[in-house]
């Protein structure tokens, strides 16, 4: 089973839901899709055991046979080329599409790779983990998110961080998923962030169910919300300064405090039996 | 000599608009005869918009960029093709022409960082 952890607003609780979920899987692998600041290492404290590069195709001109056409430079939809008497490249635009070589008339494009970041793959107990780092001002963390789905064994529980927000990085990170256990806060942002990820998984038809994170019972919007989706509630986690505390001081929840382990136990059977359910349902449809 | 102007409207009356790659407007103006052409910088790219807006410069035979600041893509654009860059406040358009006839304006050489035309309008 593959279940993606997002939430469109970040600071909503989606590492913390992950990595504490995680940790009480028997041999799980715990996926840092948020590569643009990954943070669930912070908690899980893995020994790395393993870096790999990520690479990526980029253009490389060659002026001497350029023939100043301009079709990459016309074709290119992020203005990584312009043409000043040659061809320029910035790298850091190109998002690795191989349109540019593949138009040229004269071969004057090669492909060439280029390193945008890198995976840390490590193991904290018997839970394994991958960490998806983009290095600073690359245009895309896709490439690297696509490397951290790749090869997943399919008998195993995958737990993915995905990263905040909707837009390309997120949809990369639910591209392998069974399941999406959407982190939820009860406030006005949080509900409006979880109506877009709502929307989201609903267009990709991808089974869903909510946790809401900093739960208190004054502000029920996100369950009437959850009621109208017909979203099950897959847990709540209560809005209290010790949960804070041990998350500002980088602590797993389930490794300090008994009443954490409790509750987050009965989330993972919660959202194991549910997610079972939903995709075995699914699947008939 | 033909001037590129970074412009929040297409005529000569327009205020210059500070930032280059995401101005609405270049006019393309003739410092002698004062004919331009306005060509349409609005829905700038996503991204590069400053590499987009110098390559439009360019190609519409620009000798000379007024604005008033420039990033570093299109920095490098621009002086690869040799056009020389002068900053100055927000003036009209016409009233900048005049400004930089007379040599009142001051060259720039070095660009400011990264989308900074993205934090706000017109200053």
């Amino acid at each position: 089973m593959k279940l993606a952890f997002l939430s469109g607003k970040g600071g909503v609780g989606k590492t913390l839901v992950s990595t504490n979920f995680a940790r009480l899987i028997p041999e799980a692998i715990y996926l840092d899709c948020d590569v643009e600041e990954p943070n669930g290492a912070i908690f899980l404290k893995p020994q790395i055991e393993q870096v790999l590069e990520v690479k990526v195709l980029n253009p490389e001109p060659l002026p001497e046979l350029c023939l100043g056409c301009r079709r990459c430079v016309e074709f290119c939809k992020f203005n990584a080329l312009a043409y000043v008497g040659q061809i320029m490249l910035f790298a850091e635009l190109c998002h690795a599409c191989g349109g540019c070589w593949k138009l040229c008339p004269a071969e004057a494009l090669r492909a060439k790779e280029r390193v945008i970041g890198q995976l840390e793959l490590g193991r904290t107990g018997e839970l394994a983990t991958r960490t998806g780092l983009m290095n600073p001002g690359e245009a895309t963390g896709v490439p690297i998110i696509k490397q951290l789905l790749h090869d997943l064994p399919s008998e195993k529980t995958v737990v993915i961080d995905c990263p905040p927000g909707s837009g390309c990085s997120v949809l990369e990170s639910l591209k392998k998923a069974d399941f999406a256990v959407l982190v939820a806060e009860p406030t006005a942002f949080g509900l409006h962030d979880l109506e877009m990820v709502c929307e989201l998984v609903r267009f990709y038809n991808l089974p869903a169910g909510v946790v809401i994170n900093k739960h208190t019972e004054d502000l029920a919007e996100v369950e009437a919300f959850c009621a109208r989706q017909q979203l099950p509630i897959l847990g709540k986690i209560p809005y209290q300064a010790s949960t804070a505390a041990l998350y500002g001081a980088g602590k797993l929840l389930v490794d300090e405090d008994v009443a954490a382990k409790e509750l987050f136990a009965k989330i993972v059977t919660t959202v194991m039996e549910v997610a079972t359910d939903e995709t075995a349902r699914h699947l008939k449809r | 000599m033909k001037v590129a102007i970074s412009a929040t409207g297409s005529s000569l009356d327009a205020l210059m608009d500070q930032r280059f790659g995401r101005a609405a407007y270049f006019l393309m103006v003739e410092t002698e005869s004062l004919e331009f052409e306005a060509i349409e910088n609005s829905g700038a790219a996503a991204g590069g918009a400053g590499i987009q807006a110098a390559q439009k410069v360019i190609d519409a035979g620009a000798q000379v960029v007024l604005t008033g600041n420039v990033g570093p893509n299109a920095m490098q654009v621009l002086q690869a093709a040799g056009i020389k860059i002068y900053t100055s406040e927000p003036l009209e358009v016409r009233q900048l022409v005049e400004v930089y006839q007379q040599g009142g304006l001051k060259e720039i050489t070095t660009p400011v960082a990264a989308h900074s035309g993205m934090k706000s309008g017109n200053a």
